[in-house]
């Protein structure tokens, strides 16, 4: 764990020396409200436990506190698995580690890393990451893997996110 | 002999031109009684009109893509239905403070004429804006005389907005009870890449005309593979394009301006009066723009190489924009010795 606490402070602290060095219109000042679907599995690995179908619906707004680095916000939504519904709640981090752009026009996407940790109303207690694609600043796809450290099972997810917030940004 | 300067567009190329104006003024002490600017020519021309070189030179040397433009995420622009791909905030500020109020009222009491070449979306006539007191008329373009340093403020920036990449500029907006508030401006270029016709009505006998596209063309060595790369290759021919059809027109009028000379030559060399001769070439039409007018100087110094700068010189790099000034000045030297010996008065 601590190990990937300095990971993390490592990849922050060099993605925002490389985003203050120029122009970057990715994960640029404000906030924006995601709608997320996702879909999965959950599994227990070595125990007797089979690996069950995990979907589910949620909001998540986010607010960027380092310009082109860094946004924080949190998960609010329900899902589906073991033929139950809860409600899942918590924080996330994302954190911008590429811009993909054109060489004169501009940017189109970014790839970014999630933290996150999540309770649940069945008493999950989760934390977790992955990887997502951020595109056109509209749409978000990406994969998680979370541990639940209450029930020993891993969660695997894929989601497509939408942002449902209106940009701000001007004009001229 | 009155003198004009006819700056093109291809923004961060415009640092050629800074060169080649630092040597024609520092080093030819010339002087020019008309300047025309297009684009990045529009942002030159009124410090040069008012001898400000340094500031000309320190602006084409040390500002980047992040004083010029603001990038955005290309594919939000469009999806948000926004009116272009950049927008202008940072270079509107270098505006605001170069351009301010007090320089505008020098520009306006200065015995230089300034045209700024803009192009109206709506009218999709070429508009040029003038501080000049009796300025050119045309059929070809549109002359409204700046109003207030706001307007000119404007008319610099649309001249600069290239269509697409930087949104229109709405450069009446604030000239009180004009008709047309709401009408938007561009970039010049888009019609008069470099503005040698407007330079040519005025009574200038010599123009002096910087182009940033190169003399040399040597065709691409790559390949073409994607949407981006075809785009910005074809900006550049669009440049160049505009550039060799704009110098077209006024060097066949030029050529005409030279054809009648050597007529009236001839004609007082086999014994026709010099009463006569004008009397033959006096028509009643005194709109005639060939008459009375003797043949024009028509310098055209351009690099011989391309320049860089990225499609439309959208790319602002100091150290090659420094390349590039230094090319400019090396550009004019070449330009004046091959000029034929007493063939200028400057040189």
């Amino acid at each position: 764990m601590k190990n990937l606490i300095v990971l993390f402070a490592f990849l922050f602290y060099s993605v925002l020396i490389s985003a203050q060095a120029s122009q970057d219109p990715e994960f640029t000042k404000g906030f924006i409200l995601l709608g997320k679907l996702s879909n999965g599995f959950t599994s227990g690995f070595k125990s007797s436990t089979p690996d069950l179908y995990l979907g589910g619906i949620g909001l998540n707004p986010q607010i960027t506190v380092a310009e082109n680095v860094l946004r924080v916000g949190a998960n609010a939504g329900m899902t589906y698995n073991n033929k139950k519904l809860s409600g899942l709640f918590g924080p996330m981090l994302a954190l911008k580690i590429k811009t993909l752009d054109t060489k004169y026009m501009g940017s189109y996407a970014n790839i970014h890393l999630l933290a996150e940790a999540n309770w649940g109303t069945a008493k999950q207690q989760m934390a977790g990451g992955g990887l997502a694609v951020e595109l056109f600043k509209k749409i978000h796809l990406g994969i998680t893997a979370q541990r639940d450290y209450h029930f020993n099972t891993w969660w695997f997810q894929s989601f497509i996110g939408v942002s449902l917030s209106k940009s701000k940004e001007s004009d001229d | 002999m009155k003198r004009a300067l006819v700056i093109s567009g291809g923004g961060s190329k415009g640092a050629f031109s800074v060169g080649v104006i630092k040597d024609l003024v520092q080093t030819y002490h010339l002087k020019f009684d008309v300047l025309v600017g297009t684009s990045t020519g529009a942002l030159i021309t009124p410090l040069a009109a008012l001898g400000m070189i340094d500031k000309l030179e320190e602006l084409y040397t040390t500002v980047d893509n992040n004083q010029i433009i603001k990038k955005y995420n290309f594919g939000q622009r469009v999806i948000d239905g926004k009116v272009s791909i950049f927008s202008f905030e940072p270079l509107k500020s270098i505006i605001s403070k170069t351009y301010n109020d007090a320089f505008f009222n020098n520009l306006m009491m200065s015995d230089r004429d300034l045209y700024i070449t803009t192009v109206c979306l709506q009218t999709q006539k070429l508009v040029v804006f003038t501080n000049a007191k009796n300025p050119v008329m045309s059929n070809y373009y549109q002359v409204q005389k700046f109003v207030n340093a706001d307007q000119f403020r404007a008319a610099v920036l649309a001249s600069a907005s290239q269509p697409v990449f930087t949104p229109p500029v709405k450069v009446n907006e604030s000239v009180a009870g004009d008709a047309h508030k709401d009408y938007q401006f561009v970039d010049g270029g888009v019609r008069e890449y470099a503005g040698v016709a407007i330079a040519a009505d005025t009574d200038v006998s010599e123009i002096f005309t910087v182009l940033h596209s190169a003399r040399k063309f040597k065709p691409a060595a790559n390949q073409f593979t994607d949407i981006f790369s075809v785009l910005q290759q074809t900006i550049d021919m669009f440049i160049t394009d505009v550039s060799e059809n704009d110098l077209l027109l006024p060097f066949q009028y030029n050529a005409a301006l030279k054809y009648i000379q050597s007529v009236k030559n001839n004609m007082k060399d086999l014994g026709v009066s010099e009463a006569d001769i004008n009397k033959y070439f006096t028509l009643s039409d005194l709109t005639n723009r060939f008459q009375n007018r003797p043949p024009l100087k028509i310098h055209v110094i351009q690099p011989e190489n391309p320049l860089g700068g990225g499609p439309g010189g959208l790319d602002f790099n100091p150290t090659e924009m420094m390349d590039m000034l230094a090319n400019g000045r090396l550009a004019l030297q070449s330009y004046v010795a091959q000029l034929p010996p007493d063939s200028v008065d400057w040189a």
